[in-house]
């Protein structure tokens, strides 16, 4: 078993929709398959209020993506401008130390060009 | 882009609190009233506390939601305690939470925000 110990976690928390077409461009585009999405709900004081003054909850996407230490800020970089988190109300996202880390490898399916 | 174009936050923690199924939108509000800008919840399922304590287990939900919420390190021990009174942590199987390290974060900031704080450094 190999484990990196300078591996870094990316979480983009993001409006619902553009989750699945983004873990495809990091696989397509960057060749990284450690990347996962899973439904949340969210809420932020900027966010438009309801009729009664309730804060609007609103489904959200939760994308992670594990790194290698060397190309971390540029995956950051290029997920910042992939998911316009610059505009508002396009979400957050943020990089955390992980203590350890493994590998994903995925053996190639006889009879296809590219593994899922 | 080039990474040293975002604008990015540091001095951030993320804090993760785990409670049973139904009770997320009260810490939550709690944690906005204390000062937290924003939270994320989503479902999870929790094993572990049926087996400890037996027959009273069916009390606990095994379905959980998982509530993170990032705040800057002056404010996050305020926020920690807040949503931990509001949780009832120091009861036996209400949950738990923890604090982690943020290196770093990117969001929408207001042009006129941005600008104050270049005007500071």
């Amino acid at each position: 078993m190999t484990s990196d110990k300078r591996s870094r976690l990316i979480t983009c928390i993001i409006p619902k929709g553009n989750g699945l077409q983004t873990l495809e461009k990091l696989k397509s585009e960057l060749g990284l398959l450690r990347a996962h999405v899973h439904l949340a709900r969210g809420t932020a004081s900027n966010a438009p209020k309801a009729l009664h003054g309730l804060v609007e909850h609103a489904e959200k996407e939760t994308l992670e993506v594990i790194t290698d230490y060397a190309d971390a800020d540029a995956i950051f970089a290029f997920l910042f401008e992939s998911l316009h988190i610059s505009e508002p109300y396009n979400g957050i996202m943020y990089m955390q130390p992980l203590g350890r880390s493994t590998g994903y490898e995925l053996s190639e399916l006889p009879g296809t060009a590219d593994p899922v | 882009m080039k990474y040293n174009e975002i604008a990015v936050l540091t001095d951030i923690a993320l804090i993760t609190c785990i409670v049973q199924r139904g009770k997320a939108d009260d810490i939550v509000r709690a944690a906005q009233a204390a000062g937290a800008s924003g939270a994320t919840v989503h479902f999870a399922r929790g094993s572990g506390i049926r087996e400890r304590l037996g027959i009273l287990g069916v009390a606990v939900e095994v379905e959980k939601e998982v509530i993170s919420i990032l705040a800057s390190t002056d404010h996050v021990d305020h926020i920690f305690e807040v949503m931990h009174k509001a949780a009832q942590l120091d009861t036996p199987g209400m949950g738990l939470m923890y604090v982690t390290p943020v290196e770093k974060a990117a969001t929408h900031i207001p042009p006129e925000v941005l600008e104050r704080l270049r005007g500071k450094k």
